[in-house]
Order: structure tokens, then C-alpha cells, then sequence
């Protein structure tokens, strides 16, 4: 699949649950855009919750964080939001 | 045989945020007082159904611990004649209505009596689980940090909020209705504890756009409800009958089955361990448009004195997270006449909503018998 997705509902969490991880993250649910399913990812380094709108563009990849952990990151597909 | 049933008799024990007193002992006060309430002995018991799971992300699941099963109740409250005892493993109050009357149609007991008991362990973070390994769906959430704290609610209400132009202000009102009814419950957690829009506003965010007060508080405490067929109602009991019920994400069936619609409503007990968690099911029911379950909380129709009195218990988020354990015991003192300083000016129909958007169970109970439809007949 692409990594293609839609912004589905988002949220920071802002308690301590991440290893290495202070907080707050920005957690996103993704609707694929090629699947039914959704997936959770988290917003890339710099996302909060603020200014989102239903449905915006994402792309999700995966990233390996300053632990070397891998995660689905989320980014903002801002060439589709243009 | 009738076929009408009815909450006979319900009990609670108090609520504490921690306690050095065990969950056993919790679920024995609630016990005794739902016999007291009924009018009955512990030995008219003859069925019993139980609801142990504990729901929230740091549980051990410790029987005797934060869990309490039929075994343990049976032993701890000499019930020696249980002909019919179980316990769900879903764990909504709904949902044991529903198969306490099933039994009771059945003819497989008399008298049942119906536990839940929640318990806010010593040196446990009640809401994220410390161990690292993950299991399940929790595979998929739990590296997140998805699985705590509500956040899969509050990545819910942000879309809601955006889409509907809905600010924390308005997620206020219902902490604050909350609060308003909770002071009128001796048994409620806040129930001398107002809170103001600014300490609202500055409070310690949680799961945006949920903060401290829009989570509901872990607490210690039990309540227990006794149910039997009509023409067994014990002497002095006052009675609620039980007019219907659904499962699983059903809610058009608690209305088919009881022959009632959302106009004959006079009360919702509205499940609220978070506090945008109550615009769903307003709007789910239809009493009101999408997007407009905000106004609704914030022009006082949700009010005791308004056109749908709503959690006039203050709800799981006034009361403490007895897991609507409070909104079913409301609805039978409520449908009872047994409310006190917080009994609704109307009497009729009060239709009680148990768990999340995704997964919830329903009962409406009413004054008098209704004749009830089955779904299949």
C-alpha cells in the first residue's frame, strides 16, 4: 500500500507511557485510503493536536526514534492538501 | 407465570478514592443494603450475577484484589442456595439486567442479586499498564500509549470538536452538570467539590481535549440491585420494572422491546467516564441533532429541572467510576420515586446507556409493567 491516509481523529496524550519518551505525543487514528481499516501512528516529531481538521492528507511511514524503536509516523501530506 | 420483572431493591456501599478496607468488604455493604432496601434475607438469594472484570489499563486482575467473582461473594456472603450464578465477562450493569431477567423468565431463581464492585488498588497507576509487553489488540496501541486514559475517546471528541465547532468550554458544562448533581449525592466522590471554568480550563490535560476533570475518578466501592418476577416483589419493596433491554450496540431494541420511543423518555443515565462520551449517545438516541449536544448541556435542558434530566446522579464524572453501576442504581431510585433531594419532577420512562460509542448496552425500566415485544417473536 501507499501510506496513503486520512486524518481520522487525534489526540495528546500527555501522561508518561513511552519509553524515552516524555511527552506530550500526538497520536493519530489513520483511515487507509486503500484499506477500510484504520491504524494508529504518531504524528511526526513536531505535531500536536493543533490546527487539524477532519480528513486532512497524511502519508504514514515508518521512523526509528532516538531509542531505535520503529513506529508508524504520520506526516501532514501537505502536496495533497495544496 | 409473569412475565413482568422488576429491580426490586438496590444497595451501595461508599465510595472512597483509596482504601485500606478490600474489595470484598465493599461488595458485602452493597450486598446487605440492596436486602435491606429489597426487604429480603440473604438466604431468599437464590441467583446471583456478577461483573468482576476490572476495566482500566493497570489492573492485575487479582481476585480478592480488584476483582471479586461469584465464588468469592458466595463464600463471603453465606449464599448456601444459589440455584443460577455467574459472572459476565462483559462487564456492564445493562447487560446483567438482562440476563438476571433471563434467568428469572426461565424460572431458574426467585431472587437474584447482581454485583459490581470497582477498586482503586494501592501502588497500582490505575490507568497505564507498567509492564513492557503487550498482548492482543493491545499490540497495536500500547506502544502508542493508546490504551490509557481514554485517549481512543478523546482522538474521538477532537474530531467531533472540529467538525461541530466545539471548544473545552463546552466539554465544561458537562463537568459542571456533573457537579451540580453530584451535590445532591451524599454517595458522590465530588459531591462537595464544585469546580470553576478557569480551575476547569488550568487543570492538568490528560488526553487533549480531555483534562483531570473530564476523566472520571477511580474509586473503591460496589452496589449491588436485587431483582425478581413482579408477584414476588417482597413486602415494602418499591418496584422498577424492567421494560427492556438491549445488548451489543442495539439501542433500537431496548425501544422495540419496551414499546417506547425517545419522546417518552423522562430521564437518561448516560454513561460519562469521559466527558464528551455523553454527546454521543444524546445524539446517538436522537434527542438531539448531530453537533448539537453541546447547546443542549449548555442551555440546562440536561438540567434536573430541564427537558431530559441527565445523570442526575453527577454521573460516573461526579459520582466516581462505579462503571454504571451509578447510572442504573439512578434510574431505579429515580423510576422508584426514591431519589430524595434529586428526584425528577417526572415520572415515566428512564432509559439507562452503559459504555463506550462502540460497545455499549442499554435498559429502559419504567413506573409501571409494560408489555414487552420480543425482537424474534
Amino acid at each position: 500500500m501507499s501510506g496513503k491516509a486520512f486524518l481520522r481523529g487525534w489526540t495528546d496524550v500527555h501522561l508518561p507511557a513511552l519509553p524515552g519518551r516524555e511527552g506530550p505525543i500526538c497520536i493519530v487514528e489513520c483511515a487507509l485510503a486503500e484499506d477500510p481499516r484504520t491504524v494508529i501512528a504518531m504524528l511526526d516529531e513536531t505535531g500536536s493536536v493543533h490546527g487539524h481538521a477532519p480528513d486532512t492528507p497524511l502519508t504514514i511511514s515508518m521512523r526509528m526514534d532516538s531509542n531505535g524503536w520503529g513506529y508508524p509516523q504520520a506526516t501532514v501530506d501537505t502536496q495533497a492538501t495544496s | 407465570m409473569s412475565q413482568d420483572i422488576v429491580i426490586s431493591g438496590f444497595g451501595s456501599s461508599a465510595v472512597e478514592r483509596k482504601s485500606d478496607r478490600g474489595i470484598i468488604a465493599f461488595a458485602q455493604d452493597a450486598i446487605l443494603a440492596a436486602l435491606a432496601d429489597a426487604g429480603l434475607s440473604r438466604d431468599d438469594i437464590d441467583g446471583y450475577i456478577g461483573a468482576p472484570f476490572a476495566t482500566n489499563a493497570g489492573s492485575p486482575h487479582a481476585e480478592g484484589g480488584d476483582e471479586v467473582s461469584v465464588k468469592t461473594m458466595a463464600a463471603a456472603m453465606g449464599f448456601k442456595g444459589l440455584r443460577y450464578g455467574t459472572d459476565l465477562y462483559r462487564r456492564y450493569p445493562a447487560d446483567m439486567v438482562a440476563s438476571a431477567a433471563h434467568a428469572l423468565i426461565a424460572g431458574d431463581c426467585r431472587y437474584i442479586v447482581g454485583l459490581r464492585a470497582l477498586y482503586n488498588l494501592q501502588g497500582i497507576n490505575y490507568a497505564t499498564a507498567d509492564v513492557p509487553v503487550a498482548y492482543g489488540n493491545d499490540q497495536f496501541i500500547k506502544p502508542f500509549a493508546y490504551n490509557i486514559a481514554g485517549a481512543r475517546f478523546a482522538a474521538r471528541a477532537q474530531r467531533y470538536m472540529a467538525q461541530h465547532g466545539i471548544s473545552r468550554d463546552d466539554l465544561y458544562e458537562v463537568v459542571a452538570l456533573a457537579r451540580r448533581h453530584a451535590a445532591l449525592n451524599p454517595d458522590a466522590i465530588w459531591k462537595d467539590r464544585t469546580v470553576t471554568r478557569d480551575a476547569y480550563l488550568d487543570a492538568q490535560m490528560i488526553a487533549t481535549p480531555h483534562c483531570l476533570f473530564d476523566c472520571d475518578m477511580p474509586v473503591c466501592g460496589a452496589a449491588a440491585f436485587i431483582m425478581c418476577r413482579a408477584e414476588d416483589l417482597p413486602a415494602g419493596a418499591t418496584p422498577a420494572y424492567v421494560s427492556g433491554w438491549a445488548g451489543f450496540q442495539n439501542p433500537k431494541t431496548v425501544f422495540d422491546m419496551s414499546g417506547l420511543s425517545t419522546a417518552d423518555v423522562t430521564q437518561a443515565q448516560l454513561y460519562d467516564g469521559f466527558s464528551s462520551m455523553v454527546y454521543e449517545w444524546l445524539e446517538g438516541f436522537g434527542f438531539c441533532a448531530e453537533g448539537t449536544a453541546p447547546a443542549f448541556i449548555r442551555d440546562g435542558r440536561a438540567n434536573l429541572d430541564g427537558d431530559l434530566p441527565l445523570n442526575t446522579f453527577g454521573g460516573s464524572l461526579g459520582e466516581g467510576r462505579m462503571h454504571g453501576m451509578g447510572h442504573l442504581r439512578e434510574a431505579y431510585l429515580q423510576t422508584a420515586g426514591k431519589a430524595g433531594a434529586r428526584q425528577g419532577a417526572k415520572s415515566g420512562p428512564c432509559l439507562v446507556q452503559i459504555g463506550p460509542f462502540d460497545d455499549s448496552a442499554f435498559v429502559m425500566l419504567t413506573p409501571e409493567p409494560r408489555r414487552r415485544t420480543s425482537p424474534t417473536l
